[in-house]
């Protein structure tokens, strides 16, 4: 059995079954937008529109086509970059998107390298000092911090560090290009707001993962070997606790991107998920559809991206049948 | 000196005594051996010589290694078992670290024992020392067999040179063959090292064969310590007593069973195959696994017949299909006359046949009364009156030798050898007159095993059952057994009268296991 | 689980106390609160705490106690219909994948994959988009979340039982696969489901509040505490103490069934932390 054929199908089969969730999902997102509606270009204009109106939006966005080729020509479409046109701002829809993500993406990737950075550490910690006063006072801080809402804490950080102390801008955006300082600092406090409940879990997990493994034999076999408990748990326990942590971290960078549309509320930033709440408000439901499938694709991706380290990580995976 | 000094050694957790007030001394070049059933308190008393007790464990008495106590500080007593202690675990899956391969992990002890002044010690040397290629060095633990595991578990503790060996049942989680090759390993390393040994088992036999010094331990105290030829030879404390006569299986005989009329077999396999499929539907799948390949055999009414081979020969996906748990790929099965292919089995019939299984820890389910666990195949004969329901749970569990107020008590009122007499029972109910037993005292502490044997024939003559045994433990089947049928990769190699199999083997895998018994306790 | 073990468990104690305190604070609100939740009085608006009204009032001049009492039901109530939602439907897929094994198990799983791409706020969206918002959209989408974890929890609980031979025994005894998992896989992980339960419960009141807040959830002039935030959102630079009484009352409810989760994995199983899922929040 070569190790090369086994990694070569197992990537195969990742990808076929990530192209095949994406595809139900894609379907599920347009029976629910495109069908279930019945017209929906008499749901866009509303009743009060003309018939002349209502068959004019109808042939601009294909509605005469038989349903299965206007799915099949919607993802064909996404697959060339093409995600139609918003009907409300006459616009690509896929410009449109990609404009927002560039405040939605960096904002979560923000949030995630700060929550991993803070949260691992202490999960670290807390597992080697189990039992002790370090321990309980950082599961106490962590049990308070997956409590908190975290637009509720952008709203208190908002407060102190804008209002009270004026270090930071209370919301609003600049640009990349024009000013990327300033654009980092409006990321600040929103960053921070999404990471802490984040943070929070992963300390958590981290802890529960490394005292789990901290039980498992072969770290008896490695103090055996001649090693101190904090040795065998540094060099042998971190590494095997992490894979757990590894699908919290997958499942946390979907949440974030989610948790993002509503921290970008306390804000005022310029997200995918001010884009959203307006395209829901104005009926733009090619809008609508295009960002759904947009955060889907993310999220599904994130999930491959968890399985194949995985399958790097952990030598028990390659090989073997999943 | 002694090497290893124990004072009045007691370890409790949360006030329960584990073990309370031991002493024993383990001189230099000593092989000693613990003997004692699980729970006894042995592998605690082995850790705590190496400073690797659970935290939760208080601990009072004196350790000495080598003429000084041991340190109080985690840093010396690393470095203490880094250098002058080499251990081995029971289980050398989760003992291993499975992200890593043999070699990082052999390397790992090397350097940790950093013994520059003595000779430099090569991977290849200890490798050739315990039996392994070099090609292992670069696989995982879960791409080697559980020998293999354990060998470089042994290659590990080897890496110091140390003074002490501690085996802890270094050989209970591998099958028969692989036992002996470990355990003759480890007794040729300790001659050849001169090193200082302590095994700790629950194989009285193993014990004998390895060791010169023997201490018997129970609920934690140790009863009887001495030369094993001495403490063997004239056992002091009726436990030991008890566990050599354990470890001697008598045969038990009975009357010859009167079979059926017409000659015709109870049970027919009739050229039965099953054949496992991996991967899906995918066009790339794995090429499929013949679990049992191509197996006839009859079983006459009132014979006891015994299934022996390796873990993985295909003797319990054999049973699994017999019983109806499972269904053959190829071929048919025939019980009483009725032919079937598995699952398919009618209710009625399948009331004529019954399972006990190997582990009674887990054959009852932990929220049900007894009662209710042992009713339940009775739904098999259609609908009962209460009564006759009732009346069929007082035989059954009276026919195991407990009382009926039990069947209101839940599982975990009772012990491993109740327990297994209730999972006869229940394979009792329906009244049967096929029994099939998975290692039905397997899972059983030695002291107890006998009980339950006899319990068994006693069923077989006053019932008229028929058995067939799945095991892999050959005194046992030697002591059951009319027949007995050697299996080997999914097909029958070998059969015949157990006498005559042990005495003159003919395939070779009956030899290896032939070879691999453990010699007997010379009484 | 008894008073006995509550005893040996102070944190589960208190954890449960608080929770079952906020779940009747709530469910008075129904028959009594201090003052009508309606009642709009201008002329008394941004009061503070006092003995009079003791949260003080909004921006409205409505009584906050007596909106906290209200807000916290709907909380509660949006939540649970969401576990309930979830274990009605998710535990049975995750036994029947057990008990059926095969194609049944593939298709659930599939499913799960599939309805783990959509987290809450995305059904809340497409749900919103069709039928404008309300307390129905959010039980729906945390109800729709919910069903992969309880499914997957199940699932996981189940396999591990269904290797035990007691399973064996009962198909032996003739049994078919629904009568298996009702009567032995189902009983054998509800322990597992009521600490998932917990979890998800609290999860459930986060979500709720976020959905609320982004406008996709409770309407006025019904009120919750997320509404309540998303009322005080305007205001809450000048008048902070409209934020802070709902936030609060948010972290506080949280962390009671929070420890109440963590308190029962430990007192009715400690083997369960291995398989209890960990969820971060939609």
């Amino acid at each position: 059995m070569g190790g090369g054929f086994h990694m070569t199908l197992f990537l195969v089969r990742r990808m076929a079954g990530f192209a095949a969730t994406l595809f139900v999902a894609a379907l599920v997102i347009f029976l629910l937008l495109d069908l279930l509606p019945g017209d929906p270009a008499r749901f866009i204009l509303g009743i009060n529109a003309t018939p002349e109106a209502v068959a004019a939006l109808r042939t601009q966005m294909g509605l005469d086509a038989p349903a299965h080729e206007r799915f099949l020509a919607w993802v064909g479409g996404m697959l060339v970059g093409d995600f139609g046109l918003s009907t409300t701002q006459r616009l690509p829809v896929a410009e449109l998107i990609a404009e927002r993500m560039a405040v939605t993406l960096p904002l979560s990737l923000i949030a995630m390298v700060v929550s991993v950075v803070v949260g691992l550490p202490i999960g670290i910690l807390a597992a080697m000092r189990r039992g002790k006063a370090t321990d309980t006072a950082l599961m106490v801080l962590a049990q308070t911090g997956v409590a908190i809402p975290n637009f509720w804490f952008g709203m208190l950080l908002t407060l102190v560090f804008a209002v009270t102390l004026r270090w930071l801008p209370t919301g609003g955006f600049i640009p990349w290009d024009e000013d990327a300082g300033a654009a980092m600092r409006g990321m600040t406090l929103p960053g921070l707001a999404l990471a802490l409940p984040q943070a929070s879990i992963l300390a958590r997990v981290m802890r529960t993962a490394l005292v789990d493994v901290t039980e498992q034999d072969f770290i008896r076999t490695a103090r055996a070997k001649g090693m101190t408990k904090s040795e065998a748990i540094w060099r042998h326990g971190v590494r095997n606790a992490l894979l757990p942590v590894l699908t919290i971290l997958g499942l946390q960078f979907a949440f974030l991107i989610a948790g993002t549309i509503i921290v970008e509320n306390v804000f005022y930033l310029p997200g995918l998920g001010r884009l959203i709440f307006t395209a829901i408000s104005e009926r733009d439901l090619v809008l609508v559809r295009g960002a759904t499938i947009v955060l889907v694709v993310v999220t599904t991706a994130t999930m491959l991206v968890v399985d194949l380290a995985y399958a790097f990580v952990d030598p028990r995976l390659k090989g073997r049948d999943a | 000196m002694a090497l290893v000094e124990i004072d009045h050694l007691t370890i409790g957790f949360d006030g329960r005594k584990a073990v309370s007030h031991l002493s024993l001394r383990i001189e230099r070049g000593d092989r000693f051996g613990i003997i004692g059933e699980s729970g006894s308190g042995k592998s605690l008393t082995a850790l705590s010589i190496a400073g690797l007790l659970p935290d939760a464990a208080q601990v009072s008495g004196h350790i000495a290694f080598d003429g000084t106590p041991l340190p109080d500080s985690e840093q010396a007593m690393a470095r203490l078992r880094g250098k002058r202690i080499g251990m081995v675990f029971q289980e050398p899956m989760t003992a291993l670290n499975p992200l890593m391969t043999i070699g990082e992990q052999i390397e790992e002890a090397i350097n940790l024992a950093g013994i520059t002044e003595v000779m430099p010690l090569a991977l290849p040397d200890l490798l050739d020392e315990v039996g392994l290629a070099a090609g292992h060095v670069g696989r995982f633990p879960h791409q080697l067999s559980g020998g293999q595991r354990q060998r470089a578990m042994i290659a590990m503790a080897l890496a110091s040179q140390p003074e002490l060996m501690i085996a802890d049942e270094p050989t209970s989680a591998l099958d028969a063959i692989t036992q002996r090759t470990v355990l003759d390993l480890i007794t040729d390393i300790c001659k050849r090292r001169h090193m200082t040994l302590l095994f700790i088992s629950h194989d009285i036999r193993a014990v004998a064969a390895l060791c010169d010094r023997v201490g018997v331990m129970r609920a934690g105290e140790l009863v009887e310590q001495g030369d094993t030829g001495d403490v063997f030879r004239a056992p002091q404390a009726d436990y030991t007593r008890k566990l050599l006569a354990a470890s001697q299986m008598q045969r038990r005989d009975r009357p010859a069973a009167a079979t059926q009329a017409d000659g015709a077999p109870l049970l027919r396999i009739e050229n039965v195959s099953r054949v496992y499929r991996h991967g899906g539907l995918w066009p790339w799948r794995d090429a499929p696994v013949r679990a049992v390949d191509g197996v006839s055999l009859d079983i006459a009414a009132g014979e006891c017949v015994a299934l022996v081979g390796p873990s993985g020969c295909g003797k319990t996906t054999l049973a699994r299909m017999i019983v109806g748990l499972d269904d053959v790929s190829a071929g048919q099965l025939v019980f009483d006359g009725a032919a079937y292919r598995g699952r398919n089995l009618p209710p009625l019939l399948r009331a004529g046949l019954s399972l006990v299984f190997q582990d009674p820890f887990s054959s009852f389910d932990p929220r049900m009364t007894i009662g209710d666990s042992l009713g339940e195949p009775l739904h098999l004969l259609g609908r009962l009156s209460r009564a006759e329901h009732e009346a069929r749970l007082a035989e059954a569990i009276e026919a195991v030798g407990l009382s009926v107020a039990m069947l209101e008590r839940y599982p975990h009122e009772f012990s491993g050898g109740q327990r297994q007499r209730l999972a006869i029972a229940r394979a009792l109910v329906t009244r049967p007159r096929l029994v099939v037993l998975d290692e039905p005292v397997s899972a059983l502490d030695v002291s107890v095993r006998g009980d339950v044997l006899d319990l068994l024939s006693r069923l077989q003559v006053e019932h008229g059952l028929t058995y067939l045994i799945i095991s892999h433990d050959l005194d046992m089947v030697a002591a059951m057994a009319d027949r007995v049928l050697v299996m080997e990769k999914g097909q029958i190699v070998e059969e015949g009268a157990p006498q005559r199999l042990f005495a003159e083997p003919q395939h070779d895998l009956t030899k290896a296991l032939m070879a691999a018994r453990l010699p007997e306790i010379a009484a | 689980m008894n008073w006995q073990q509550l005893g040996r468990h102070p944190s589960l104690a208190i954890g449960l106390m608080a929770a079952t305190l906020f779940a009747l604070l709530g469910l008075v609100s129904l028959w009594w609160t201090p003052f009508p939740i309606e009642q709009i009085s201008i002329a008394r608006r941004f009061l503070g705490p006092a003995t009079e009204h003791w949260l003080g009032t909004d921006h409205l001049g409505r009584d906050m106690f007596s909106l906290v009492m209200r807000g916290t039901l709907t909380s509660f109530v949006v939540a649970g219909l969401g576990v309930i939602i979830g274990i009605g439907v998710g535990v049975p897929l995750g036994l029947a994948a057990v008990a059926w094994g095969g194609m049944v198990e593939w298709l659930v799983l599939r499913l799960s994959d599939i309805t783990f791409a959509f987290p809450a706020v995305i059904v809340a969206i497409l749900i919103a988009a069709l039928f404008g918002p309300g307390e129905i959209n959010a039980v729906i989408a945390i109800g729709i979340f919910n069903i992969p974890v309880f499914a997957r929890v199940a699932r996981g609980g189940a396999l591990a039982i269904a290797t035990q031979d007691y399973v064996a025994a009962a198909r032996l005894a003739g049994l078919g696969n629904a009568a298996i998992a009702a009567r032995h896989l189902l009983p054998n992980i509800m322990s597992l489901l009521i600490v998932q339960g917990t979890i998800q419960l609290s999860l459930g009141i986060l979500a709720e509040a976020g959905l609320s807040y982004i406008g996709l959830g409770t309407q006025p002039p019904a009120t919750s505490l997320g509404l309540m935030l998303r009322d005080a959102q305007s205001l809450f630079l000048i008048h902070p103490w409209l934020s802070v009484v709902p936030g609060l009352t948010i972290v506080l409810i949280v962390i009671a069934l929070n420890i109440s989760g963590d308190g029962l994995r430990d007192a009715i199983d400690p083997r369960l932390r291995h398989e209890g899922l960990n969820h971060g929040a939609g």
